[in-house]
């Protein structure tokens, strides 16, 4: 085949500015702005499409359950008769939580500095959600990303000026240290993309079971201590490998999902270890 | 033709509006094959195979939904753009070279 001249000047004028855009949106801070800008033009009508599919998914949820309806009616009738049972405990249990956290002082927002921040897109191939808060919200890369129920949704991954990226604890880039409730089992959970989550590296002898909560170890220095990641769905016991390996449910609901509260001051600790090596070089 | 263009364009970014927010809602529940669907790359594909022969806006709207798609990639900027061109690319030439239909075109 013969390719074509190229006769039109405008043509070879509209190549070069395409080239040197790309170039400048990769290799300067053009990128970022622009990005930025597209993001706060769009973020009204974007919203509102976000709104719509969870609107929609909800409705398309609650249709494809209809068969399951019936029976799970019936279980529920029985779980209501046994609540009702220990309805009269609850009350007093409730009474001794309040006076027990105004004790100790504790709860999500006492024990950390949040932001909280409303989501409003989602990248499905990378396993990354856009949240409205961005630089200017003293928001930096690294910081962890939770739910008011002290599950964990991810980390910060790129900041701009009033918007930020936050990959997934299932995104192919995440790998964080976990303990395994009820057992002794310390291990590394890694996102293997597609909302998929999986534990590795627990030693065989130890025994996991399915359904035990998974939470986030402050090893690693990614997460806090104590935040809910998800529960043992499979366990993987191979005879040839050393260590077992396990599928992780994760705990949050990302259909669900709206508002999320982002860890301000919390860094990986690789940076805080970086800083401090400079700090006794420079002195 | 630029009237043309111009519609595309706008298709365009209703559709990247589409993708990032109605249709990543709707993927969480539709399985894993709609994860990897993308609203944008199906028009750029329909629209070049459909566009008459002799005509270029697809070429247009693979650079201009490339665009978009970055935007919102993880990826290097222009890595979509590359990806649309080469496809359109690819589309026209066995169109014009190898199939001889007597539709539309």
């Amino acid at each position: 085949m013969k390719f074509p001249k190229i006769k039109s000047f405008n043509i070879y004028f509209a190549l070069l500015a395409g080239v040197f855009f790309v170039a400048a949106m990769n290799f300067t801070v053009l990128g970022p702005i622009v990005k930025n800008f597209v993001y706060t033009a769009t973020q009204p009508a974007q919203k509102m499409t976000w709104g719509l599919g969870a609107r929609i998914s909800g409705g398309l949820r609650d249709l494809s359950s209809v068969q399951n309806a019936l029976k799970e009616n019936q279980d529920l009738r029985a779980t209501i008769d046994r609540l009702r049972a220990d309805s009269s405990r609850i009350g007093e249990l409730e009474k001794e939580n309040e006076t027990l956290k105004e004790a100790l002082n504790l709860g999500l927002d006492k024990e950390y500095d949040l932001r909280m921040a409303e989501t409003f897109g989602m990248d499905m191939l990378s396993d990354s959600l856009i949240i409205d808060k961005g630089a200017d919200d003293m928001i930096e890369v690294g910081f962890p990303v939770v739910t008011s129920d002290k599950v964990v949704v991810g980390r910060i991954s790129k900041v701009y000026n009033n918007f930020s990226k936050v990959d997934l604890i299932s995104s192919k880039n995440m790998a964080f240290d976990v303990n395994v409730s009820g057992s002794d089992a310390n291990g590394l959970a890694r996102g293997l993309g597609g909302l998929g989550l999986m534990l590795d590296l627990v030693p065989k002898e130890i025994e996991m079971k399915l359904g035990a909560p998974v939470t986030t170890s402050a090893l690693g220095g990614i997460f806090p201590d104590g935040f809910l990641v998800g529960t043992i769905e499979s366990v993987d016991k191979n005879d040839v490998e050393t260590f077992q390996v396990a599928k992780i449910k994760p705990a949050f609901e990302i259909e669900k999902i709206k508002e999320v509260f982002i860890i301000i001051g919390y860094k990986f600790k690789e940076d805080q270890t970086k800083s401090v090596d400079k700090a006794r070089k420079i002195n | 033709m630029s009237a043309k263009i111009v519609f595309i364009i706008f298709l365009l970014c209703l559709l990247a509006l589409i993708q990032m927010g109605f249709l990543a809602r709707l993927a969480l529940i539709g399985g894993s094959w709609l994860r990897y669907f993308n609203i944008i790359i199906v028009f750029v594909v329909i629209f070049s195979f459909f566009e008459r022969r002799k005509e270029n806006a697809s070429f247009v709207a693979a650079v201009f939904g490339g665009v978009l798609l970055d935007f919102y990639s993880e990826n290097f900027f222009g890595f979509w753009v590359l990806i649309l061109l080469t496809i359109v690319f690819l589309i026209k030439f066995v169109l014009r070279k190898y199939v001889r239909v007597p539709t539309f075109w």
